[in-house]
């Protein structure tokens, strides 16, 4: 990810069609969301810096979607500040992942739904 | 955000990902040449098995399908791997099972158990693999045309493409340094 703190980034969330559609309306992130629909590893918000990584986090559960999250630089830092880090994705093998995942812990949700509210972070498909 | 891409509020649900078209898309996730390939698919079955608690998996390949028949059933009486990238416990954090590969790519897939036989994907022959009976389960498949195995009689006639040193465990050392000069020689004289 740039660590300029100024360019813009582009990464995905690959979840089932319920929760992608709650999160397209614009719903905040949730700890009690986060904690019933995560499948393994810690309990959070999993962004991937590459949509084919997204795509298999959604159709993992199914029939699921990718929500694309467009954060500005200064949201990117704030987010890092709160605990947020860029770090490969693991496991897998299958399957083979071609990028890494940007992890919000819970303790930075109110951060990223903040900026969110801000318009510091886009949401799209 | 002022990119009209980027407003608050969308709607995915009118863009659902289908879990098998969407493996379609990706052979990567499962295949190092970013396409189907059977020894990577026997392999990875393999893996599933054993990690599944099979103490005994055998590979058979005949008319083109291949089947992969362990002596437990490692999917426990659940088919739902072959319509979608599943994880499960033994392959570890965001791993997947493979079969989800077999139902996009293959022509046909069967599974059997002692339950019975589930045809996941219809193909020729089919019929004829509904015999299929195993204590513990089979996965048959038959690959994409380009990916299938040769035959007993093609492997047979398949003539090697470069000249390789061939040595044979039990003809004795002399016969071996006469391969090894052999071989050597040919490549000098190449």
């Amino acid at each position: 990810l740039p660590e300029d703190g100024c360019s813009n980034v582009l990464l995905y969330h690959g979840t089932d069609l319920s929760s992608a559609t709650s999160l397209g309306a614009g719903a905040p992130l949730s700890s009690a969301a986060a904690a019933s629909n995560h499948i393994d590893g810690e309990s959070g918000f999993y962004l991937a810096t590459e949509k084919a990584d997204a795509e298999f986090f959604a159709v993992r559960r199914w029939i699921g979607s990718v929500i694309v999250y467009d954060l500005k630089g200064p949201a990117l830092s704030a987010l890092e500040r709160a605990g947020a880090e860029t770090r490969p994705i693991p496991g897998g093998c299958p399957p083979h992942f071609c990028g890494s995942e940007f992890f919000v812990p819970q303790t930075a949700f109110d951060v990223f739904n903040t900026l969110v509210a801000q318009g510091e972070i886009g949401v799209g498909l | 955000v002022s990119d009209s891409k980027f407003s608050r509020y969308h709607d995915p649900s009118a863009f659902p990902l289908n879990a098998v078209e969407t493996v379609k898309r990706h052979a990567e996730w499962f295949f190092a040449g970013k396409k189907f390939d059977t020894s990577e698919a026997i392999s990875l079955l393999v893996q599933e098995a054993t990690r599944g608690g099979a103490g005994a998996v055998k590979i058979d390949t005949e008319r083109g399908w291949v089947s992969i028949t362990a002596d437990v059933d490692w999917l426990e009486g659940d088919v739902a791997a072959f319509f979608a990238p599943l994880s499960y416990l033994a392959g570890g954090r965001n791993s997947s099972r493979v079969e989800v590969a077999l139902t996009a790519f293959c022509d046909a897939v069967v599974t059997a158990t002692s339950k019975g036989v589930f045809e996941v994907k219809s193909g020729e022959h089919v019929t004829e693999l509904h015999e299929l009976s195993t204590e513990g389960r089979t996965v048959a498949f038959l690959p994409p045309l380009e990916e299938r195995p040769p035959s007993l009689e093609e492997a047979k006639t398949a003539q090697p493409q470069t000249t390789t040193l061939r040595l044979v465990q039990g003809e004795g050392a002399e016969r071996i340094s006469a391969a090894v000069a052999s071989f050597l020689e040919k490549q000098q004289s190449a």
